[in-house]
């Protein structure tokens, strides 16, 4: 084998890592090229350094661990990534409930929504709720989600009669 | 877990942040680092340093960026934040006195 390439084995680390993760593929992707580069980093330099290629590997293999690595980045990220999706959902949430009991009273009817579409107000929420989840969050599309079912359920509650009341 | 495994596992995270704040370094560059510096003594198994520098990314204690090389290759830098300056600045006055008290004890026996 070409002692400049990457060997076969690095592949089968980084698959043992990402056995053991269910991130998002984003995160998925950048931890799994992060640990490719430090991989082939470690690989070269112990190619550079006159060692064997397969002992050399081996060599990399056994000092970067396994199935332990990928447990240890699932938890750090998995807490972080389901924390980050209930508050990627919250937000749509609550600037629903804000939208509706603030702009829609004061008999929370939908009769006066056309007056609700020409306030400033209720534009810039709406655009607040899904412009700061897509540009802080790595789990946007909750709220993209969530944003798109309450839009639903105002077409619906505008648009259909019996459903003024609710 | 021994002794040696236990005090390595509690100084990791004040070890990075130190090494970082000497300047931006990639994983693997960092894991040459410990080793040389530690002259072996933080040796861990390497792939574990990224949960911890992800976790103090987190926390915002560091800061990561992802960078061209010249052979054409991407490596991502931490940088240490005010944050992060701040918490090795406790951690280290924590182990000073840590230390200090131990080697009392050590001493009286």
């Amino acid at each position: 084998m070409n002692q400049t390439m990457p060997h076969p084995l690095i592949n089968q680390l980084l698959a043992a890592v990402k056995a053991e993760l269910n991130l998002s593929q984003e995160t998925e992707q950048e931890i799994l090229a992060e640990l490719r580069d430090h991989l082939e980093d470690a690989w070269e330099t112990a190619i550079a350094n006159g060692e064997d290629g397969a002992q050399a590997m081996h060599k990399v293999a056994r000092r970067f661990g396994g199935a332990d690595v990928g447990q240890a980045l699932q938890q750090v990220h998995g807490e972080w990534e389901s924390a980050e999706a209930i508050l990627a959902c919250l937000v749509p949430v609550l600037a629903a409930l804000a939208l509706r009991w603030l702009l829609l009273v004061p008999d929370g009817a939908a009769a006066n929504w056309q007056t609700v579409l020409v306030q400033p107000i209720f534009w810039l929420v709406a655009l607040a709720v899904l412009l700061i989840p897509i540009l802080q969050f790595q789990q946007w599309r909750y709220t993209l989600v969530n944003w798109g079912f309450f839009w639903v359920i105002s077409l619906i509650f505008i648009l259909a009669p019996t459903t003024a009341h609710w | 877990m021994s002794i040696r495994n236990q005090i390595r596992k509690g100084s990791t995270e004040m070890v990075l942040l130190t090494l970082l704040q000497q300047r931006p370094m990639y994983g693997y560059e960092i894991s040459q680092e410990m080793t040389r510096l530690g002259d072996g003594y933080f040796e861990m198994k390497e792939g574990l340093l990224y949960p911890t520098l992800h976790r103090l990314q987190k926390e915002g204690l560091l800061t990561s960026q992802w960078q061209e090389t010249e052979n054409d290759r991407r490596r991502k830098y931490y940088t240490i934040t005010a944050a992060g300056r701040e918490r090795l600045k406790e951690q280290a006055q924590e182990w000073q006195t840590f230390m200090g008290k131990l080697q009392e004890i050590i001493n009286s026996a």
